[in-house]
């Protein structure tokens, strides 16, 4: 449970005219992770992909141009299409779809592109329909330049303002302007300064003849004809879509599953009559391997178990995490961080541990909490059901929805921001105006008095975030020191030190803190013994145990590393830092806590209480929407922060990381199913 | 002393604290995103060098709260 799946390095090797069915054989199983063959030898090569590989690399070619000219990205069909139905009808289909969606899809460009032309013409149209002027007249004269275009600013005094005979005429188009100008072919030159400088756009008629209204009318109805012929052709290609997606998505990841077992032996070491499959198989499973082998491919394929050297195997393992059930979904978080090494520790049961109890403390309310457990069971669900992620992810928040709303009820007594009953701070003042669901609410919690307030036991929750901090980063050193063991006996007995330096600092604050009924019973428990041996320094207790220990830790350091302890010492600041950083529980808690009263005080107090039914609704819409906000806020923080206890605070502890995760050969299904014949 | 002046001390801790993490987080926050983009497997390293700089804030929370029960804030400092 706490290290990965042990796994036995496996060789393979049979006549290579066996190797298809040993390699679908391995498909199969689930469970080979294979080590690709590096040729080094000229007798044994890499192998070469099975005949039919060309071929069904091409049908995958097709398949899948055609799927992208049908958009199948997002297509979900209804059901899912046998492999022997993919074998008897893809190869017809896609000779049919090759030509029927080529063509469609051809003919759609031309459709839209014409459109678009005619739409284009329109528009230059409409400007020589308003100057009014027959076509012709625009065009072919031997003395006169015409111009005509839009520009954005208006042209006209400049025009004027030339003086040279011109007609020019203006009119207002759109945001900006649209004009023509007829002028000898003397004046050219300055009119051609005039509309350079005005940055304008220019227009040719699109016909030689006619009146522009006539021209309009007839594109207008060729665009009309076009624009039905281009929805026939659409709603072609949508029933080509529907008749054929589930065939196509089934076949294209049928033929996919196909090639990699093709080309599968580009993997494998292979002679002239032999072949040699070596790869890793977890330890339970070997026997199941060579039984199928057996089975399935026969007695002259023989299934080795390879001796492997420790280090070697510690290097190259593959690494298949192996928990509990109920702690699977946390995988998701330290496959996150990155996949440990073969000879680490999982920390995954830790972080399931932990999490949860974290994310609870940090959101701590009822109200909270039951929305978090609902939005789990949510995304658990229904987002999980295609994917894995979710389903983990929406499992991690129901359980800390759990925690949330457990500590929220038993511990902290409030629901959304608001307490059960009015809190009192230690002089017996309310808080906040004594805002509470018994008061404001009329809901009586048959619940007695908060063993701990949020915005008033401020200093038991720096408490158990101490307490937290010791426990965590204790159990991490000691999973360092079991990590350390196998690799080196100084690195392991370092650990050790840092195990005593962090009692060290634990106890220290303790005898420092002051105030907290919580700080008094872990004082009384973890420190009794040596309660009287301080010394008092500028008004704080400076415990000669809590010191000594710190200092046993630092010679333990100069022992072992010599003048590399220099470094070493450094890092007892980090450690404090990171205990102090484990208050983070108490100050989102805190915070989280406050925002959440504040904003019901300002609602009720200003809103709901001048009675006036206007404002009593608008008080309702604000409430709502501050209370999502402090859940999205709070949750937000609280998961991310909890992460990042977990991964800076605990897995620097002993964490590595960087190790390959255990992939075997084989595959899964979505579209298609394996007929039975 | 004045418990105003501790107060505002108080304030001053978690808020100067609060734009020192700011600062420290905009650089690494940006960085972390795209390192993020490049390589999605660079997520947990991120979250970790975008959280570093938090801890500052939190020393700011634990000396404003020193601060606030040493005035009697809580009534029992």
């Amino acid at each position: 449970m706490i290290k990965p799946e042990r796994m036995s390095r496996i060789a393979i090797v049979g006549p290579r005219k066996k190797l298809d069915v040993a390699i679908r054989s391995l498909y199969e199983l689930n469970l080979f992770h294979i080590v690709d063959y590096v040729s080094e030898d000229p007798e044994v090569k890499i192998g070469v992909p099975l005949p039919q590989a060309n071929e069904i690399s091409q049908k995958l070619l097709r398949l899948r141009s055609i799927a992208r000219a049908l958009h199948l990205d997002n297509y979900k069909p209804n059901k899912k299409v046998t492999v022997g139905e993919i074998e008897r009808t893809t190869a017809q289909a896609v000779v049919t779809l090759d030509l029927e969606v080529t063509k469609k899809i051809e003919n759609r460009l031309t459709l839209n592109s014409r459109i678009r032309e005619l739409t284009t013409q329109n528009d230059a149209l409409e400007i020589f329909r308003e100057i009014g002027l027959p076509l012709d007249l625009f065009l072919d004269y031997e003395t006169l330049n015409v111009y005509t275009g839009v520009s954005q600013e208006s042209i006209d005094e400049r025009m004027k303002a030339l003086g040279a005979p011109l007609e020019f005429l203006e009119i207002s188009h759109g945001a900006g302007f649209a004009f023509s100008a007829f002028c000898k072919k003397s004046d050219a030159g300055s009119v051609q300064e005039i509309l350079n400088t005005s940055g304008y756009q220019e227009l040719k008629p699109p016909y030689k003849s006619g009146a522009a209204e006539e021209h309009i009318l007839a594109n207008t109805q060729e665009i009309e004809k076009l624009q039905k012929t281009l929805t026939n052709e659409e709603s072609a290609i949508e029933a080509l879509r529907e008749k054929y997606a589930a065939l196509i998505l089934a076949s294209e990841e049928h033929y996919s599953i196909e090639i990699q077992q093709a080309e599968a032996p580009l993997r494998v070491a292979t002679t002239l009559n032999s072949f040699a499959i070596d790869g890793w198989v977890p330890i339970s499973s070997a026997d199941s391997v060579r039984r199928t082998m057996a089975e399935k491919v026969g007695d002259d394929v023989a299934v080795e178990m390879l001796p492997v050297p420790k280090h070697e195997e510690d290097e190259q393992a593959p690494v298949k995490l192996r928990n509990p059930r109920f702690a699977k979904p946390f995988e998701l978080f330290v496959e996150l961080m990155s996949t440990p090494l073969y000879r680490e520790v999982d920390p995954t049961i830790f972080v399931f541990a932990v999490f949860p109890l974290f994310f609870g403390l940090m959101i701590g309310d009822f109200g909270y909490g039951a929305c978090l457990m609902l939005a789990g069971f949510v995304m658990w669900k229904k987002l999980g059901k295609d994917s894995e992620g979710w389903r983990k992810l929406g499992l991690i928040v129901l359980a800390g929805g759990l925690f949330a709303a457990l500590f929220g009820l038993l511990l902290f007594h409030d629901a959304f921001g608001l307490p059960f009953h009015p809190v009192l701070d230690e002089r017996g003042v309310p808080v906040l105006g004594g805002l509470s669901w018994e008061t404001t609410m009329g809901i009586y919690i048959p619940l007695g008095e908060a063993p701990m307030e949020k915005l008033v036991d401020v200093k038991d929750l720096l408490a158990i975030s101490v307490l937290a901090a010791w426990i965590h980063m204790s159990v991490g050193l000691i999973l360092g020191f079991r990590n350390e063991l196998s690799h080196s006996r100084k690195h392991a007995a370092t650990k050790v030190f840092w195990l005593v330096i962090l009692f060290g600092l634990f106890a220290q604050i303790l005898f420092m803190a002051k105030g907290s009924p919580l700080r008094d019973t872990l004082f009384m428990t973890f420190c009794s013994s040596f309660a009287g041996m301080v010394i008092p320094f500028s008004g704080l207790n400076l415990s000669i145990v809590a010191l000594s220990l710190i200092l046993i830790g630092v010679a333990g350091f100069f022992a072992l590393h010599g003048k590399g302890a220099m470094m070493e010492l450094m890092e007892i600041l980090s450690l404090l830092s990171n205990v102090i950083s484990y208050t983070r529980i108490a100050a989102i808690g805190v915070a989280k806590g406050a925002m959440a009263l504040a904003f019901n005080y300002i609602v009720v107090t200003y809103l709901f209480a001048g009675g006036n039914i206007f404002l009593i609704i608008a008080g309702a819409f604000v409430l709502v929407l501050l209370q999502l906000l402090v859940f999205a806020l709070g949750s937000l923080s609280a998961g991310i922060q909890a992460l990042r206890l977990n991964y800076v605070e605990f897995f620097l502890k002993f964490y590595t990381g960087g190790g390959v995760s255990f992939e075997p050969l084989g595959y899964k299904r979505k579209y298609s199913e394996k007929s039975e014949v | 002393m004045d418990p105003g002046l501790i107060a505002i001390g108080a304030g001053l801790a978690i808020g100067l604290a609060g734009v020192g993490t700011g600062i420290a987080q905009a650089g690494a926050g940006a960085a972390a995103v795209g390192a993020t983009a490049e390589d999605p497997k660079m997520f947990g390293k991120g979250i970790i060098f975008m959280a570093l700089p938090e801890t500052i804030v939190i020393f700011g929370f634990v000396i404003a709260i020193l601060l606030y029960a040493g005035m009697g804030g809580f009534a029992g400092g």
